[in-house]
């Protein structure tokens, strides 16, 4: 039986008059990698806060760990949370960050903590204010503190944000070991969609506040199967064939001997045909979409993705 | 709780405004024993090194305006960082206990009192070793509650200051607080405003100001009941009103 790390049911936030989240359910199994995407204001922050237990939920409830976060009087210590702003004194240095955290969870370990600090890629020995660290650093810092204590879920609200691409390798690098290692669950929202592609597990997707689709990567990639893709020579003749053998109903001639197909078809077939009917073919393939615009699609052609 | 205490200390000792506060008490206070001009007289709390013994230093000062005004100034500075940091998400979780969060920040406040008044007793007597004034009696059992009752009055404004924290989240509102309680400014503020709307002066002896600076340096069941009252009441109702903005506001 699949394990259940995070079930949410008909969880709703309501600012004001404003709906932030309405009656969603979710539920994210043990060691899933677990991708959120939406909009700008669509409420994955919203969510976080509230499984991260800095925000109240207005009606619905959730478990964590198959438990009520109030049943289980050590839930703090198995979640590492990341959100928004990365909470730490500007006017210390990261270290002493890293222990104040450790400590107030009773877990000050300064071997670990040193491992930790390297994982993300920051000098453990540096006597450097935090608030003179950039705002990748911070963020390196951020992804450090929440780690402390090997949680078993991890929720990470834009954990790659102003890092630059090394720095973004580095924290997927971290994540997916620590996920592989561990089987540390991890929930976590990017803006960057194809950075998020390289990790994710399974996706949901939200808008409005409402859980518009949740799947697999399996499912993810099945869904953005759109078209197979025809180079061929003689582009009417590989049209009568595939309309008269392949049945083919659906299909756009682009220039240069290039035919979209958008029926579903066996391109291994299809290409046995042509290649016995005569009609040379130069290249065949399903042509996938990438995540950011099949989420587009999905929400109606927005304009900015976050 | 315990665990949040070691780190608020752990983060107090790696705090600037720890040692800056320590040396102002320190270096003031020495001044004043040293006899160099610098007063600090408030209504309830007078000292001159000419004229008052060192028995009447060591009542004074607990209970002089500058030694609360410093003291309440860094707890007001060390826990709005919290906020002004974003550090609260860390530590103020839903999933946390807030009973035990509240407890364990009363608690740090007593320690830190506690800690900033035996320094300060330290360093008078070791000016009243180099520089001896007239020493006066004491009765240590009586003296050590009556400091303990001072540093839980200080606490109980320690409470106060966290608690318009947790409600305003504003480090400015936080420092103002100290400045005019030391100064008994807040308790001729709310003072007159007791008086205006209740036309009745007795109700005074029951804030903490004024129950702190009465209170007699000589234990006794009937000069302690009032100021235990207001301690004890006053303790409950600004963490208790903490536990509830803690509990249903969100961070």
């Amino acid at each position: 039986m699949i394990e259940n790390i995070i079930e949410c049911s008909q969880l709703t936030k309501h600012y004001h008059k404003h709906c932030a989240l309405d009656h969603l359910d979710l539920k994210i199994a043990k060691g899933e990698i677990f991708g959120l995407i939406g909009q700008n204001g669509a409420g994955k922050s919203t969510l976080m806060k509230m499984l991260a237990g800095l925000t109240h939920p207005s009606e619905g409830t959730f478990k964590l760990f198959g438990n009520h976060p109030e049943q289980d009087p050590y839930v703090y210590r198995r979640i590492g949370a990341l959100i928004e702003q990365p909470g730490i004194y500007g006017n210390m240095n990261a270290m002493s960050n890293m222990h104040i955290k450790a400590l107030s969870m009773g877990c000050d370990e300064t071997k670990e903590l040193i491992e930790l600090l390297k994982l993300c890629g920051l000098d453990p020995k540096s006597k450097k204010k935090v608030k003179s660290y950039s705002l990748g650093m911070k963020q390196r810092l951020g992804l450090a503190m929440a780690m402390i204590g090997n949680p078993e879920l991890l929720i990470l609200d834009e954990p790659v944000n102003g890092l630059d691409p090394q720095g973004i390798m580095d924290i997927r690098t971290a994540l997916l070991k620590i996920n592989h290692e561990r089987n540390v669950t991890i929930l976590l929202s990017s803006h960057i969609l194809e950075e998020l592609s390289k990790m994710a597990t399974s996706y949901g997707i939200i808008k409005d506040g409402v859980l518009m689709q949740q799947m697999s990567r399996d499912e993810l990639e099945n869904s953005c199967k759109d078209y197979c893709l025809i180079h061929v020579h003689d582009v009417k003749k590989a049209l009568v064939i595939l309309e008269e053998k392949g049945h083919v109903k659906q299909y756009q001639v682009i220039e240069n001997g290039i035919i979209h197909v958008y029926d579903e078809i066996d391109t291994s077939m299809i290409n046995e045909m042509l290649v016995k009917s005569d009609v040379p073919v130069y290249e065949i393939g399903m042509h996938k979409q990438n995540l950011e615009s099949y989420f587009l699609n999905l929400v109606g052609g927005a304009s900015h993705v976050e | 709780m315990w665990n949040s205490l070691k780190s608020d200390i752990y983060r107090t000792l790696h705090t600037k405004s720890f040692y800056v506060i320590l040396s102002f008490i320190i270096v003031l206070y020495a001044l004043i024993l040293t006899d160099s001009g610098v007063q600090t007289s408030t209504i309830f709390a007078q000292f001159h090194r000419e004229q008052n013994t060192f028995a009447d230093f060591l009542i004074y000062f607990p209970k002089s305006g500058l030694f609360v005004l410093l003291v309440l100034l860094f707890v007001a500075i060390f826990m709005s960082d919290e906020y002004i940091f974003d550090y609260a998400k860390n530590t103020y979780s839903i999933h946390v206990k807030k009973w035990k969060m509240v407890l364990s920040r009363y608690l740090y406040c007593f320690l830190i009192t506690t800690f900033y008044t035996l320094a300060m007793l330290l360093c008078a007597l070791v000016i009243q070793v180099i520089l001896p004034m007239k020493g006066g009696s004491i009765q240590i059992g009586d003296y050590a509650i009556y400091l303990i009752i001072q540093i839980a009055f200080i606490g109980v404004m320690a409470s106060f200051i966290m608690m318009v924290i947790h409600l305003t989240r504003s480090r400015i509102i936080a420092i103002v607080i100290p400045l005019l309680y030391g100064m008994q400014m807040w308790y001729m503020l709310v003072g007159s405003i007791i008086i205006y709307l209740l036309k009745s002066e007795d109700i005074l002896k029951y804030t903490t100001y004024q129950s702190s600076g009465e209170l007699p340096s000589t234990f006794s069941i009937e000069g302690y009941s009032l100021a235990l009252f207001v301690l004890i009441g006053n303790t409950l109702l600004y963490n208790g009103i903490s536990y509830l903005i803690l509990k249903k506001k969100d961070i």
